[in-house]
């Protein structure tokens, strides 16, 4: 499922947040969308997801069916282990029990994070719950990855490897959309790049020409 | 098996206060004479203290307990945050209200109106703290704050209103602190009425109050309607607060301890936190009860206060553990 983004502008109090912008995420890519601090990165997603409802313009409308979406800032979820967040991705798909056990855990050992599986969410460190929260996302097995800055606690050696995960992942005919500030990771792992200034974009296409 | 275990201990520890709820009190009777009234051989004075005041109030400590539990797991399913609690968050003071109105006599209803009175009252005030929670950025510990605010505004509005009548001043203690001296056949009945429905569609629902822990955006990107399923779980918990103020008073963190005490001992599966939150709610009033009836005995006192005893600790616990 391909996004379209046509003449789209936020206000937030009356202060211009996203400036008549257009863009498009194609399918089977993985994008990324940069742009420093307060450029509206966050903002653009939040209006994906309706988050945001009020804006003029265009944008694709999506479905809870189609989307799954880490949010930048995250509550850590009050009671719930490591193990029964990542099987809550799965609340959609009708799968038998010992299925969803089993695949589970195997997200969280795609990455690294098996041997916290019982572990209290709110117990574990930063970039331990980032990694929960990618395998959150892929749980969903959604056409639509929208992630937030899931990376920014992650420390740099399994960084590069969770962006090849994630290159691999939009091979399966899905359109995921990350935002960061790793600029040369990004250009070397992913396929589309959208970069915002001042809430306008400033460039778009193909990381090698940025 | 474990789970088999745990619900086993919960029955036979209930099963020994009722006994002793049954056995000792005030009327120091010997177990002959209290057996013999248990078996209704005659219409003696023992039959009547058996039937018509302790088994009742065994009966009705237990099943208002059942309410607060079950309304406390409601509550904090979908509220994130935990501490909720209704009685805390002002739920059950909705419900006192409305009966200090009652008591002083500002309208006069029958028991059925009195009954739905208190359920209604408590149910508006569910409604209201499920849109606050709604707002997107309260966060848990906002909520908390405000939730207790709410709390002591409605003991507060419920006092100024009883005064307002010629109230004996041991009805405005059961009021404002629990107590379960005026338990009575009916009053189990209405309970029954309420808690039997709640618990059926709380089951029912259970899997799909689940998500809304993970926050309203992400309860919704997994189809979830966060604010609807919140609105049902709150007006749930309302109507089983309203209940148990009505049957019992303000009983005060029986709601945030039993789901606490449930998880450690059960775990985290929503049908497990639903049922064992119920039976350790029964099971911590009724031992409130049996504690305030017997501590020092004859004189009584307010089950609240022996629930607080209890309770409070284990809110200082929970808040030393909050983020
Ligand atoms: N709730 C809000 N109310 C008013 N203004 C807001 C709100 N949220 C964000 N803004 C403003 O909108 C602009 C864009 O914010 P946004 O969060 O989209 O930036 P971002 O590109 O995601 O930045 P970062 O890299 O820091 O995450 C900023 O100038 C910010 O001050
Ligand atoms: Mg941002």
């Amino acid at each position: 499922m391909k996004i379209d983004i046509s003449n789209l502008s936020v206000l937030f109090d009356d202060q211009i947040i996203l400036d008549d912008i257009s863009c498009h995420f194609p399918e089977g890519k993985f994008s990324c969308l940069v742009g420093e601090n307060g450029s509206g990165k966050s903002t653009l997603l939040r209006t994906l997801t309706k988050d945001i409802d009020k804006f003029q313009g265009s944008i694709t409308d999506l479905k809870s069916s189609d989307y799954s979406y880490i949010p930048q800032n995250i509550d850590d979820p009050e009671f719930l282990s490591v193990q029964e967040v990542v099987k809550l991705g799965f609340y959609q798909s009708k799968i038998s029990d010992q299925d969803l056990n089993l695949q589970s855990h195997q997200l969280l050992k795609r990455f690294d994070i098996e041997h916290l599986e019982s572990r209290r969410f709110s117990e574990i460190s930063m970039g331990q719950k980032q990694r929960a929260w990618l395998a959150f996302a892929l749980a969903q097995d959604k056409k639509v990855i929208l992630m937030d800055e899931p990376l920014a606690a992650v420390d740099l050696q399994s960084r590069k490897n969770f962006y090849s995960i994630l290159n691999t992942v939009s091979k399966e005919n899905r359109t995921l959309v990350l935002v960061t500030h790793d600029l040369e990771i990004a250009m070397e792992f992913c396929e589309h790049m959208v970069h915002l200034h001042q809430g306008a974009i400033s460039f778009e296409g193909p990381p090698k020409n940025f | 098996m474990r789970l088999f275990v745990s619900y086993i201990g919960f029955f036979f520890i209930i099963c020994m206060f009722a006994l002793v709820g049954l056995f000792y009190g005030p009327s120091d009777a010997s177990l002959s004479e209290l057996a013999s009234g248990l078996i209704r051989s005659d219409d003696g004075p023992m039959e009547m203290i058996i039937w018509s005041i302790r088994i009742p109030r065994i009966i009705l400590s237990l099943l208002t307990g059942c309410c607060l539990g079950l309304s406390g797991a409601l509550i904090q399913l979908s509220s994130r945050s935990s501490i909720g609690d209704p009685n805390l968050f002002g739920i059950g003071g909705g419900a006192s209200i409305f009966l200090a109105g009652s008591y002083a006599g500002i309208f006069v209803f029958n028991e059925h109106w009195i009954f739905l009175g208190s359920i209604i009252s408590s149910l508006i005030i569910s409604l209201i703290l499920s849109r606050l929670i709604a707002s997107k950025d309260l966060t848990p510990i906002k909520l908390a704050i405000m939730g207790i605010a709410l709390g002591t505004l409605t003991v507060s509005i419920g006092t100024a209103v009883i005064s307002f009548g010629r109230v004996f001043p041991g009805q405005v203690l059961g009021l404002v602190a629990g107590s379960f001296t005026s338990s009575n056949w009916d009053k189990i009945v209405y309970l029954l009425i309420i808690l039997i429905p709640v618990l059926l569609i709380t089951f029912i629902l259970s899997k799909r109050f689940y998500p809304i822990m993970l926050g309203d955006v992400l309860s919704k990107s997994l189809g979830v309607n966060p604010i609807r399923n919140r609105n049902i779980a709150m007006s749930l918990a309302g109507i089983l607060s309203g209940a148990s103020v009505y049957a019992g008073g303000l009983i005060g963190f029986v709601g945030l301890v039993a789901p606490h005490l449930c998880r450690k001992i059960l775990g985290n599966h929503p049908s497990h936190l639903i049922l064992g939150s119920t039976i350790l709610g029964g099971l911590l009033t009724l031992f409130s009860d049996q504690l305030a009836r017997l501590l020092f005995a004859p004189t009584e006192l307010p089950v609240g206060m022996a629930s607080t005893i209890l309770g409070a600790p284990m809110m200082m616990y929970l808040a030393w553990r909050l983020k």
